[in-house]
């Protein structure tokens, strides 16, 4: 098993690089730059947008631009932002916690509901339960998600003052784990509540094609109790395609939040890397690309190694 | 001994019985069975219903603002702005239904015209997704060999670029008009309809009574548009109307962050993106346009659930 993580590990080196290159192409390709705003200021002097350009390293060509980045990066220097000057790693290292704190939640409350949800739609098929689980899946994938935000915020913030309508943390209270559960309650229910919309039925599908299998059957026959049957036969089965339905969802962890930090004004990587693309900090954009990647290639391997432990009959190369 | 046979062997009795076994066993053929079947869902007409008012609402829509609401969308009137729903300004005045947004402007009207933005940018989408992934799907279906392997592994390589930030990205740079925005939307949702196509082409090639063609001299031009495809219509109708509910939701989605739709059109999304600072005196702004998404959305899903089990109902649980 080592050798071959260590083997996936090493091939996705080159596609890692091939990521890198290809996105810094591209954004050095797109019309528009930092200095755009700059050049349509007619006071400003042409010698004054060079020598801004020089110092951000823009006047060379861009292949000298990227090999210059890249130098950097094996140093461990993901370079300085272009708007507020502050070192790139750094502000990355401020802000990724908080996202995965709030996606890695989000992600537990929807595995954690999901599952027994959709099993249970499964198990007791065309039940009240069933059917209400079934409604309300439909409703919940219909729903938009800056639109159940909203209302969250409308209905639990400012009518009823349960919870606080956005931030990490409130501002000029001493740090404490009670008031950032507090903040984290509603994005996280936002971002959840849709994941298990789409989730149980998806594994009330897969837990319904196991269930009528012939093994199931046989350990039925056999006289094993049906929580037994159900838990040690079933489900490790339905679970295999959950496992890469996870997997898939692992690189959201870091960007699908995006509409939700917004909504809540939640200092995470999703806003970073929106803010960043808007003003065309170069440097921002790359650092996340390059962690983004980091953690796509991570997530897939883990969702592999997973796959392989679920299903004793898949042997990884 | 079937019905028929019993009662041809009676003698001097006219073969009723056969004729009435026939008729019983007369298919109405698949689109009236499916009719049938779809009629029976309650929901799922339900569904269809609410849709087909809406577009005849959006495709009416500046009748409508003339006739009923008389109002129109960009009409602003700054002294009546942020009112509840039903003020009306002076008595004789026409009422505003939904209320006014944050420059006066009616939104029910608006809400109609956005109606016309969201449906139609949807519908477009869904069109070039089905027609290019259509293409591609029966290409690598239908020929298989290298030309099959490349594209399927084009598609395997869109497909693993997130969605979502590849719009974002397109959508900040080059700030598409509406038409070319369903263009960008379509480009990231093909690649599932050519999957879907090509499974169906390679299942149905393996059957015999395109065998049975190919026998008799038919050119693959008429074994593609006379035999494979029309089989594989029902689950690509399925698909496309759950497809342009996703992408309802995209499109609103990107609308919101300001990278879709720009005001003054109206699209439910920007509708939301000012009155979210207007959540504690005009609540009814941020409930209302993102209402009509959910809506519209959720009769989209229920209405291809309903068409789901009505065209194909081994597929139902």
């Amino acid at each position: 098993m080592g050798k071959v993580i260590l083997r996936r590990l090493l091939q996705s080196i080159p596609v890692f690089i091939g990521i890198t290159i290809i996105s810094f192409a591209l954004i050095h390709a797109v019309p528009g730059g930092p200095t755009a705003r700059l050049e349509l200021d007619a006071d400003i002097r042409p010698e004054d947008i060079a020598r801004i350009r020089a110092n951000m390293g823009l006047d060379k060509p861009v292949w000298q631009q990227y090999l210059i980045w890249v130098g950097g990066l094996l140093r461990g220097d993901l370079g300085i932002s272009y708007i507020d000057q502050r070192p790139v790693a750094t502000q990355i290292r401020e802000r990724l916690p908080k996202t995965i704190l709030l996606t890695g939640v989000a992600l537990l409350l929807s595995i954690g509901l999901a599952l027994p949800i959709g099993v249970m739609a499964a198990v007791k098929q065309y039940s009240w339960f069933d059917n209400i689980t079934t409604v309300f899946s439909t409703a919940g994938i219909s729903l938009p998600s800056f639109w159940l935000g909203l209302m969250c915020i409308l209905i639990f913030a400012v009518r009823l003052h349960w919870f606080p309508s956005g931030g990490v943390t409130t501002i000029g209270q001493p740090f404490s784990v009670p008031d950032l559960l507090k903040h984290l309650v509603m994005p996280a229910f936002v971002l959840a509540t849709i994941s298990i919309a789409g989730w149980s039925r998806y594994i009330r599908g897969s837990m319904l094609e196991v269930i009528r299998q012939d093994y199931v059957r046989t350990a039925r026959a056999k006289g094993l109790r049906e929580r037994l049957v159900i838990v040690r036969h079933a489900l490790r089965n339905a679970l295999i395609p959950v496992a890469t339905l996870m997997g898939l969802s692992i690189p959201n962890l870091v960007g699908g939040a995006l509409i939700t930090e917004t909504i809540f004004s939640w200092p995470g990587i999703g806003r970073l890397a929106w803010h960043a693309t808007t003003k065309r900090d170069y440097p921002i954009i790359m650092g996340v690309v390059v962690m983004a990647t980091a953690m796509v290639i991570f997530g897939n391997l883990a969702a592999d190694v997973a796959y392989g432990i679920l299903d004793p009959r898949i042997t990884t190369e | 001994m079937s019905v028929g046979e019993e009662r041809a062997i009676t003698v001097g009795e006219p073969a009723v019985g056969i004729a009435e076994w026939y008729a019983v066993r007369e298919s109405k053929g698949l689109f009236w069975e499916a009719w049938d079947r779809f009629r029976r869902d309650k929901l799922a007409l339900a569904g269809g219903v609410l849709i087909i008012l809406l577009v005849v609402l959006a495709l009416g829509a500046s009748l409508f603002s003339q006739y009923v609401t008389h109002y129109q969308p960009y009409e602003q009137d700054l002294w009546s702005n942020l009112k509840s729903p039903g003020f009306q300004k002076a008595p004789g005045e026409p009422r505003h239904w939904l209320g006014t947004d944050e420059l006066g402007r009616d939104v029910l009207t608006r809400a109609i015209y956005a109606a016309r933005i969201s449906l139609g940018v949807s519908g477009a989408t869904v069109l070039i997704a089905l027609t290019v992934g259509t293409l591609m799907g029966t290409l690598s279906g239908f020929y298989g060999g290298v030309l099959g392997a490349v594209i399927m592994r084009f598609v395997d390589i869109m497909l693993s670029i997130p969605a979502f930030f590849l719009l974002l990205f397109i959508a900040v740079v080059f700030s598409p008009g509406v038409v070319a925005f369903s263009f960008v939307i379509a480009s990231v949702s093909w690649m599932g309809v050519s999957r879907l196509v090509r499974g169906e082409f390679l299942s149905i090639k393996a059957l015999d009574y395109v065998d049975a063609a190919r026998v008799v001299g038919a050119s693959n031009a008429r074994i593609i548009f006379r035999h494979i495809l029309p089989n594989a219509t029902t689950p690509l109708i399925v698909a496309a109307t759950l497809m342009s509910g996703n992408v309802i939701l995209i499109e609103t989605a990107l609308s919101y962050l300001g990278m879709g739709v720009q005001p003054p059109t109206p699209s439910w999304g920007n509708m939301l993106t000012k009155s979210a600072q207007y959540l504690y005196k005009a609540p009814f702004l941020v409930f209302i346009p993102g209402f009509f998404i959910f809506i519209t959305v959720l009769a989209i899903n229920l209405m291809g659930n309903g068409l789901r089990d009505a065209l194909d109902p081994r597929l139902k649980r």
